[in-house]
């Protein structure tokens, strides 16, 4: 009798501290989180991903699939803000990961072969990508990052296979786009554009919006198409006001238009803002065309002088350094900088590079073979066929020369504020 | 066009990272901001210390500029946006220097140092708010500390100290975002400074949203230690307990069931053991299909077993409707009339069938509870997966006590009303009753679950 009078109290109480618990959570009810002071403005899906990822690894540091896709974060997180400092904790992040899982680590690789691309040591990102290839044969975005570094490496074939593989796997935005730079290389303009259309439909944040709308008009500019162009880069402007290359592409069509003044004005605002070498020398070369050449010095200064700090950096790109060395007037340099770069890599870029400084210092007859190399592809590219068209006047080939400068003329009138003019006098002189 | 076509290549190439480690720490085209703000009771200092790494410098080129240091802090201060609780204040100037520490390749940076203050009347407790404009489009390191002299700053959301040294050492961690602190707001008021603001009460304030919230991070722990793991395993045998006593679960109808029927305690046993395999099961299925598979949406799955729940419910009303209607007949004595005998479930007219008591069971424990499913899943992504089953069942054996406590309580309960010869009577409606309650409570679960 007592011990179940015992086991009832002990009912009634548990009961009771249950009714009280009922009770109170019925009464107050839930409250919600207050959100933390300084709530997070609106944020991109890679930046929510990077949140995300720091969180979870400051919990569970020894997590090499977190760090690998941390990494991956960064290195694109560099690519739409332009903040370098990203590239160096991409490189960390990725270490990390290797170090937590030295084999058959997919993601790793993966994000180092894309943190390659990026410092355009397409050599290893290629390496890197077959190791990513190897460890996670059926995910699209590896096969991305193998498309870029053989397309870079002057392998068209094999890029165009990867790119293939990447768009049966997932056709998405990335896919779509380097299908898209595959088609233009091949000179399939149309083609090219579907493919660009396709990736802008399906662009689901506004990184991807801005970045199809860029290249739109930028395949537009390059045929031509001055209007359509416009039209491209304005829209993508009414996204982002503010994005770097969508103003780069506004200053260029006012320039092709013959408004020298506000695409110089729009250009310093872009160089105060976001100084790239490639903005510099466009620049460099509007206040060339515009007659300010002490101006335009100054940028070539600032040019070279961003080539020693990437120089001591380890960063090297001599494709750009050809370029900008041809236009500074400086063949030499340009010529050894070219042939640095062509035994790295045979891309159609670096022939033209290549048979252009040959031109500059005299040598046409072995400038010929690589202009032509560089227009093998099909790529309907207006200053391939100026170059050419110049070294075969050299040659005293007129017929031939004054085809190619046709065509140079008629693909993209205005393909440069320079070489333009430069071409379309030499066509008259020709005639 | 080609330089163009050189766009991917060139543009990337100044992003690329360096090699070696000599490079300008955030890259050689940033302009880097820091400001140090303190609050005095009678104005509002502010430091602002500017960074600009090799190319600024070189586009720039302020050594050639006679006032530089004087005409950039004024634009500095034209950029700084100082309000205090909504009134702008004018930034006056102090002081403006500037130095060239040079950086890599032999190329200087320029180091731009700029004092400013605005006087303001802090005597009571304001909000003072810090803003900073200036170059708001160049990529850079944005930093901002604040410190009181004689005034203490309330849960202040920057630290009190910088860290990079004010721009002269930049922290390289990886799992932070450089930083990009743009504007401030300080709440002050006179005093000492504080050590800590009041600390903002997290969440739910009840004894149970503490409760689970204190389960789910003990479920995460990093350090799994074996007594952190039995107090989490005893949280989640009071969590599971306290969690069957809210509404929900079928008590109710368990409760009508048992009282109209002649259940017995083994009968309350039988149920509750029921509901908790059921629940358990379920939690763990669902929980391990959905971190095999993301496809399957965790709130329709709920809402679909929510309507099954019901309908299982429905159905048993109408079976017990029908077999109470049917056996309306049978004379008084059905059930009662034996003082002792009575109420140790032997077979007086109909006991409840086994098939019924599971039936209840299984519907009780249809609908899982969300915070046991994420406690599994959390474990899972973890790789706690047995800690996180262990978690499950203590859940379910605490749901278990409560449900077979209630049956328990309510089987007493009738058995004493039942002793008593007034009520005896009372009882015949009792089956016919408690089925319809049964029933109507199914049809609101169902309706509740398909419209809800």
């Amino acid at each position: 009798m007592n011990r179940r009078k015992i086991i009832a109290a002990l009912a009634i109480a548990a009961g009771a501290a249950l009714l009280a618990t009922t009770a109170t959570a019925l009464s107050r009810g839930d409250d919600p989180v207050p959100t933390a002071a300084g709530a997070a403005v609106a944020r991109s899906d890679v930046q929510r991903a990077i949140s995300a990822a720091q969180e979870r690894l400051r919990r569970v540091p020894g997590d090499a699939a977190t760090w690998a896709s941390l990494g991956s974060a960064y290195v694109e997180q560099a690519r739409i803000t332009g903040d370098p400092t990203y590239y160096g904790k991409a490189q960390g992040a990725l270490e990390t990961s290797l170090r937590h899982k030295p084999d058959g680590n997919g993601p790793a690789h993966m994000g180092l072969g894309a943190l390659a691309n990026a410092r355009h040591d397409f050599a290893a990102a290629r390496d890197q990508a077959e190791l990513a290839r190897a460890a996670l044969p059926d995910t699209a975005e590896v096969y991305g990052v193998l498309a870029d570094a053989l397309t870079q490496l002057g392998k068209s074939d094999e890029a165009r296979a990867a790119v293939q593989r990447m768009l049966d796997l997932e056709p998405g935005v990335p896919a779509f786009t380097r299908a898209a730079y595959d088609f233009e290389q091949r000179g399939d303009v149309d083609a090219a554009r579907q493919a660009l259309t396709r990736a802008l439909d399906a662009s689901s944040s506004p990184s991807d919006t801005l970045f199809c709308r860029y290249r739109l008009g930028e395949l537009a500019f390059d045929n031509g198409d001055l209007d359509e162009a416009s039209s491209q880069y304005e829209q993508g402007l009414l996204v982002d006001p503010l994005d770097p290359a969508l103003l780069q592409g506004r200053a260029k069509i006012a320039a092709a238009r013959g408004d020298l003044g506000t695409a110089i004005t729009g250009y310093a605002e872009i160089v105060a803002r976001v100084p790239s070498p490639q903005y510099l020398h466009e620049y460099a070369l509007l206040l060339r065309a515009s007659g300010r050449t002490d101006d335009a010095a100054r940028q070539f200064d600032l040019l070279a002088q961003q080539e020693r700090l990437l120089a001591a950096a380890g960063s090297i790109d001599d494709l750009a350094a050809s370029v900008v060395a041809a236009d500074r007037g400086d063949s030499a340099t340009s010529l050894a900088a070219a042939e640095r770069e062509w035994n790295r890599r045979q891309h159609p870029l670096v022939a033209d590079a290549l048979a252009w400084a040959l031109h500059l210092t005299g040598r046409d007859a072995e400038a010929l073979p690589f202009a032509e190399r560089a227009a093998a592809t099909g790529w309907r590219n207006a200053t391939f066929a100026y170059h050419r068209g110049m070294i075969l006047r050299a040659l005293g080939r007129t017929a031939e020369a004054r085809s190619a400068l046709d065509s140079a003329v008629r693909t993209n009138p205005h393909f440069s504020p320079v070489d333009g003019p430069a071409a379309r006098a030499a066509l008259d002189g020709l005639r | 066009m080609r330089a163009a076509a050189v766009l991917v290549l060139a543009g990337l190439a100044l992003l690329a990272a360096p090699a070696s480690a000599s490079a300008h720490p955030l890259g050689n085209f940033t302009i880097n901001h820091h400001h140090a703000i303190t609050v005095h009771p009678d104005r509002v200092d502010v430091v602002s210390v500017i960074d600009l790494a090799e190319i600024p410098t070189l586009q720039e080129q302020p050594a050639r500029t006679s006032d530089y240091a004087d005409r950039e802090c004024g634009a500095v201060r034209d950029g700084l946006q100082l309000t205090v609780d909504g009134v702008r204040k004018a930034v006056s100037p102090r002081s403006a220097s500037v130095e060239y520490p040079s950086g890599e390749a032999g190329l200087p940076t320029t180091r731009l140092t700029c004092l400013s203050t605005a006087p303001a009347d802090l005597g009571s407790a304001a909000t003072v708010d810090v803003r900073d404009t200036y170059r708001p489009g160049r990529v850079g390191w944005h930093e901002m500390t604040a410190t009181g002299d004689g005034i203490a700053l309330l849960d202040p959301p920057v630290p009190a100290t910088s860290a990079s040294d004010e721009l002269r050492a930049y922290p390289d961690d990886l799992l932070a975002d450089p930083l990009d602190v743009r504007a401030v707001s300080l709440r002050v008021e006179p005093g000492t400074t504080a050590a800590s603001g009041v600390g903002v009460a997290q969440g739910g304030t009840t004894l149970l949203g503490t409760a689970t919230r204190a389960f789910t991070d003990l479920a995460g722990e990093q350090d799994l230690t074996p007594l952190v793991g039995v107090l989490a395993v005893l949280l989640s045998l009071l969590l599971g307990a306290s969690h069957a006593a809210l509404p929900g679960h079928g008590k109710t109808v368990i409760a009508a069931y048992l009282a109209g029927r002649d259940g017995t305690a083994r009968d309350a046993v039988v149920v509750g053991a029921t509901v908790t395999l059921t629940h358990t099961v379920g939690v763990l299925l669902i929980g391990l299909v959905i971190s095999a598979s993301s496809a399957l949406a965790g709130e329709s799955l709920l809402r679909v077993l929510g309507v099954a729940s019901g309908v299982l419910v429905t159905a048993i009303g109408v079976f017990l409707l029908r077999s109470a209607l049917q056996r309306q007949p049978v004379p008084v004595g059905h059930g009662h009339g034996h003082g002792h005998g009575h109420g140790h479930g032997h077979g007086h007219g109909h006991r409840v069938g086994r098939g019924g008591l599971i039936g209840m069971g299984v519907a009780g424990g249809l609908v899982p509870s969300p915070s046991a499913l994420v406690v599994l899943l959390g474990a899972i992504a973890l790789g706690r997966t047995w800690f996180g089953v262990l978690l499950v069942l203590g859940y379910g054996i605490g749901m278990a006590t409560t449900l077979t406590l209630v049956g328990l309580l309510l089987v007493r309960l009738r058995d004493r009303l039942a002793a008593v010869e007034r009520f005896r009577d009372r009882f015949t409606a009792l089956p016919a009753i408690t089925a319809g309650l049964v029933l109507v409570v199914g049809l609101g679960l169902t309706a509740r679950a398909l419209f809800g």
